[in-house]
C-alpha cells in the first residue's frame, strides 16, 4: 500500500472536492427536472419492494410468543419462512449495493490506490456473494409454515405477535368459512381480495419481484452479449462486421413472443426460461447501437493516442471506447427495461407466465376480468396501474438520459 | 556526428480500399530521421503526410486501409514485421505521437491523472507512488502549474493550449527516442502555438529526442526543422536540408508554397495561388502528379511529364528532388533520401529570419 504521508501535495489537494467526471455531470443533468426525479424516485421504491416483499406483505409475524406445554415459546415464523429464492434475492441486492457503495467510496481515493482497491474489493465483493449463494442454495431447506398466527392469537394460544404492514402472504387466502373472495376495499384487505379470497395489495407488491426481475435480468443478458458483440463488429469492423450483423439479422428474425410459447409448450412453464429467452433474442439492439459507435469512436483523436501510447486491445475497447460509447445503449436498455416487463405481463395474462400461485401484474389483471361474466374493477386497477407507471417511468427515464448525455449540451 | 539512422522508412505504401477502387494515399515513400533530428513533413491535406505517420506506428485502420508494401527500420527492428505484443512496446515507450486536435486527443471520460498513469503503467514497471511523481513531474515539465490537482480534472475542465500539454507530457512520459507530432499547432491560435513550438524544441532537448514533424505551414518549418520533406499526392517531392531547401527550391510544388506564402512589407495584391486542387487519387496522372497545375513546366519538358514520373533523385550532397526540372536531373542518382543534418551543429548560413508567415 501507498504511504499517504510520503506524498504530503497529494493529501493535500485530495483535501478539495474532486472535479466532477462526464459521468457525473451527465447524472446531475438527468436527475434535474422533477418529473425525472419522481420516476427515479418510483423505480427505486419498486426495486427495494421487490427485494424487500417477504418482510413487508407476509402473514407470519416477525415475532411471537407461543403458549406451549413448556410455558412461553418465542419464534420468529417470518425469518423461519423465508425461502432460498428470497435469500438469494438479499445476497444479489446486496452485492449490487456493496458494489456501488466501493464505488462511490473510492472515487475521492487518491488514483493509483483507486484503480487497485475497486477491482479487489469488487472481486472480494462478487465472489463472497457467489460463495454465500451456493452455500444457501445447498443447505437451506425451504419451511412450509401453514399455521394461522392470527388464528393463534385470536384464540389466545400466542401473545405479543408483531406482524408486517399487510399482514398477508400473496398465497394465503381468509379461513374457511369466511367467505371473503372477490372482496371490494376495506381495513381489512385495502385493495380488496380476488377469487380465491387473497389480498390484492400484497399480489401487486410480490408481483413488482418478478416483474423487476424479469427485466433486470434479462437485460442483464442481452447488455452483455449486445457490448460483446457490438464491440467486436464495430472495432475490427470488415469480415468481422459483414458476420456479426448477419447474425444480429438472423436473431432479429426471431419472434420473441412466438419462441418463449413454444418453449413453454415444450418444457412447461420458467421465469429463468423466459428470462434466458429474453436475454438471447434481445440483445441485437445494443449490439447495432454500440457498433455503430464504435465505428464513430475508433477513429477519434483520443483513442488512436491511446493505441498509440501501446495500451493493449482489451484497454482500447472497455477501457477507453465503452464508456464513451455506452450512452446510447443505456438509453435503449431502459426502454428494453419497460419491453421486458411488458412481455412478462403479456405471457401472464395470457395464461402462460410465471406459475401459479406466484402473482404477476399480467397475471392479475386476467385474473380480474375471468371468468367473463364479470369483472371486478378493484382487481383490475391497481396492477394496471403500477404496470402502467413502471413502463412509463422506464421510457421516461430513458428519455432524459438520452438529453442527459448528449454530447453537444455538454458545456 | 555520423551516425546511423534512428528510423527509416523504405518505400511505403499504404492503401485505402474504398468501394470498388483502391486509394494509395501513400505510395512509396522513402526517408531517415536520424537522432535529435527534426524532420517536418510538409504538404497539404490529402498528401498522405498524417497516413506516412500513422503508418510508422501501423496504426492505420484496417480495413479500410492496409500497408502494402515497404519497411519501417527503428533502431534494426522492422516495426511491420513485428508481432503486435512487440509494436506495443514500441508505441508510447519508444515512439510516441500527439495530435493535431487537443480537444479530441484526450478521453472526456476518464481524468487527467487516469490518462498519464496508464501510460506510464504501460511502459514503465514502478510502484503507484513513483508513477504519481512522474505524472506530476511531466505536467510541470511542459509547463502546466499546480500539477497536483490537474491530475484529478477532465478533459473538458481545461483549455485547448493547455489540452495539448497534457498531451505532450502523456507522450513523453516514456522517454521516447522519437515523437511524431502530427500538425501539433493546427488547431490553437497563434499564440498558443508559438508556447507550444517553444516547448517542443524545449523537451526534445532535454529529452534527447528525435521529432517528425507533420504541418503544412512552412513558418514552422523554417523556424523548426532540420531536415525537411515535401510531400505531393502520396510522394516525396523535395527532400533537402531547412537552409538548403528554402535557399535553394527546385520543385515547382515547393516553389509555389514558397510564393504562396505572404510576407511582410511585400506590394500589397492578390495573394499567390497554386491554382487547381489536388488532383483524387482516382484521376492521378500517369506521369508527374503535379503537372496538371504546374506553372514552371515548359513545352519541351511537358510531355516527358505527362508520360513518366520522376522518380526522387539526389541532385546534389543535401537535395533530392522528383522533377526533370531539376538540374542534373538525368545524371542523379535515385537514392533514398537520408540526411544526418541538424541545425545545431552549424552556423546558418544566411537564411533570412523574416523566412515564413510568422
Amino acid at each position: 500500500m501507498t504511504n499517504l504521508t510520503a506524498m504530503p501535495e497529494l493529501s493535500a489537494s485530495a483535501a478539495l472536492p474532486p472535479p466532477r467526471g462526464y459521468w457525473a455531470v451527465a447524472m446531475r443533468k438527468l436527475l434535474r427536472p422533477l418529473l425525472v426525479k419522481l420516476c427515479v424516485l418510483y423505480i427505486a421504491a419498486v426495486l427495494v419492494i421487490s427485494v424487500l416483499v417477504p418482510f413487508i406483505a407476509t402473514g407470519k409475524p416477525y415475532i411471537i410468543s407461543l403458549h406451549t406445554a413448556h410455558g412461553l415459546v418465542t419464534r420468529y415464523p417470518l425469518f423461519a419462512d423465508l425461502t432460498t429464492r428470497d435469500y438469494l434475492t438479499f445476497l444479489t441486492a446486496g452485492m449490487l449495493i456493496a458494489l456501488a457503495a466501493i464505488w462511490r467510496l473510492t472515487a475521492r481515493v487518491d488514483l493509483l490506490r483507486r484503480r487497485k482497491l475497486r477491482w479487489v474489493s469488487a472481486l472480494t465483493c462478487i465472489s463472497a456473494t457467489v460463495i454465500a449463494g451456493v452455500l444457501v442454495a445447498s443447505l437451506h431447506h425451504n419451511q412450509f409454515d401453514g399455521t394461522n398466527y392470527r388464528h393463534l392469537m385470536k384464540s389466545g394460544r400466542a401473545t405479543g405477535a408483531i406482524f408486517a404492514p399487510i399482514p398477508w402472504g400473496y398465497a394465503q387466502m381468509e379461513p374457511l368459512g369466511r367467505q371473503a373472495v372477490n372482496e371490494m376495499p376495506s381495513w381489512r384487505h385495502w385493495l380488496g381480495t380476488d377469487r380465491s379470497g387473497r389480498d390484492v395489495l400484497s399480489r401487486m407488491l410480490w408481483a413488482s419481484r418478478v416483474a423487476m426481475g424479469i427485466g433486470f435480468v434479462s437485460q442483464f443478458i442481452a447488455l452483455s452479449l449486445g457490448i460483446i458483440v457490438g464491440a467486436l463488429m464495430g472495432y475490427f469492423s470488415g469480415v468481422c462486421d459483414i458476420l456479426g450483423m448477419r447474425i444480429v439479422e438472423m436473431v432479429e428474425a426471431i419472434p420473441t413472443f412466438f419462441l418463449i410459447l413454444t418453449f413453454i409448450a415444450v418444457f412447461g412453464r420458467s421465469t429463468l426460461m423466459i428470462m434466458i429467452i429474453l436475454g438471447v433474442t434481445g440483445w441485437t439492439g445494443y449490439a447495432r447501437f454500440l457498433r455503430a459507435e464504435f465505428l464513430r469512436i475508433r477513429q477519434l483523436d483520443y483513442i488512436v493516442a491511446a493505441r498509440a501510447s501501446g495500451a493493449p486491445l482489451h484497454s482500447v475497447l472497455f477501457r477507453h471506447m465503452l464508456p464513451n460509447g455506452l450512452t446510447p445503449v443505456l438509453v435503449s436498455a431502459s426502454f428494453g427495461l419497460a419491453g421486458a416487463v411488458t412481455i412478462e405481463s403479456s405471457l401472464s395474462y395470457l395464461g402462460i407466465g410465471v406459475r401459479p400461485p406466484t402473482p404477476s401484474w399480467g397475471g392479475m389483471l386476467n385474473a380480474a376480468g375471468n371468468p367473463a361474466t364479470v369483472f371486478h374493477w378493484f382487481q383490475a386497477l391497481p396492477p394496471g396501474f403500477v404496470l402502467f407507471l413502471t413502463v412509463l417511468a422506464f421510457n421516461l427515464v430513458g428519455e432524459a438520459l438520452r438529453d442527459a448525455i448528449d454530447p453537444r449540451s455538454f458545456s | 556526428m555520423s551516425d546511423e539512422p534512428l528510423l527509416t522508412v523504405r518505400n511505403l505504401q499504404t492503401h485505402f480500399w474504398a468501394g470498388d477502387g483502391v486509394i494509395p494515399a501513400v505510395d512509396g515513400v522513402s526517408f531517415s530521421i536520424f537522432h535529435r533530428q527534426t524532420l517536418a513533413i510538409v504538404g497539404e491535406s490529402g498528401c498522405g503526410k498524417s497516413v506516412t505517420a500513422m503508418s510508422i506506428l501501423r496504426l492505420i485502420p484496417s480495413p479500410p486501409g492496409k500497408i502494402v508494401a515497404g519497411e519501417v527500420f527503428f533502431k534494426s527492428q522492422n516495426l511491420l514485421a513485428m508481432s503486435e505484443k512487440a509494436i506495443r512496446r514500441i508505441r508510447g515507450g519508444q515512439i510516441a505521437m500527439i495530435f493535431q486536435e487537443p480537444m479530441t486527443s484526450l478521453n472526456p471520460v476518464m481524468s487527467i491523472g487516469d490518462q498519464i498513469l496508464e501510460a506510464i503503467f504501460l511502459h514503465q514497471n514502478v510502484s503507484p507512488a513513483a508513477a504519481v511523481d512522474i505524472a506530476v513531474q511531466s505536467l510541470r515539465d511542459v509547463g502546466i502549474a499546480d500539477a497536483q490537482r490537474r491530475l484529478y480534472e477532465y478533459p473538458h475542465q481545461i483549455s485547448g493550449g493547455m489540452k495539448q500539454r497534457v498531451m505532450i507530457a502523456m507522450a513523453l512520459v516514456c522517454k521516447p527516442r522519437l515523437l511524431i507530432a502530427d500538425e501539433p499547432t493546427t488547431a490553437l491560435d497563434v499564440t498558443i502555438q508559438a508556447q507550444i513550438l517553444e516547448l517542443l524544441a524545449a523537451v526534445k532537448r532535454q529529452n534527447d529526442m528525435a521529432v517528425l514533424l507533420i504541418t503544412h505551414d512552412l513558418g514552422i518549418v523554417a523556424e523548426n526543422a532540420d531536415v525537411v520533406a515535401i510531400m505531393y499526392a502520396g510522394r516525396i517531392v523535395e527532400f533537402a536540408d531547412v537552409y538548403e531547401l528554402f535557399a535553394n527550391p527546385i520543385h515547382p510544388y515547393t516553389r509555389g508554397l514558397m510564393a504562396c506564402v505572404p510576407r511582410l512589407g511585400a506590394p500589397h495584391g492578390r495573394l499567390t495561388t497554386i491554382p487547381g486542387t489536388v488532383p483524387s487519387p482516382a484521376s492521378w496522372p500517369k506521369g508527374c502528379r503535379f503537372e496538371p497545375r504546374c506553372a514552371l513546366c515548359t513545352d519541351d519538358v511537358r510531355q516527358r511529364c505527362r508520360d513518366h514520373m520522376p522518380q526522387l533523385r539526389q541532385i546534389n550532397d543535401r537535395h533530392w528532388a522528383a522533377t526533370f526540372l531539376a538540374p542534373g536531373f538525368d545524371s542523379a542518382a535515385a537514392t533514398a533520401p537520408t540526411l544526418p543534418f541538424r541545425r545545431a551543429d552549424q552556423t546558418p548560413p544566411g537564411v533570412p529570419s523574416t523566412q515564413g508567415a510568422l
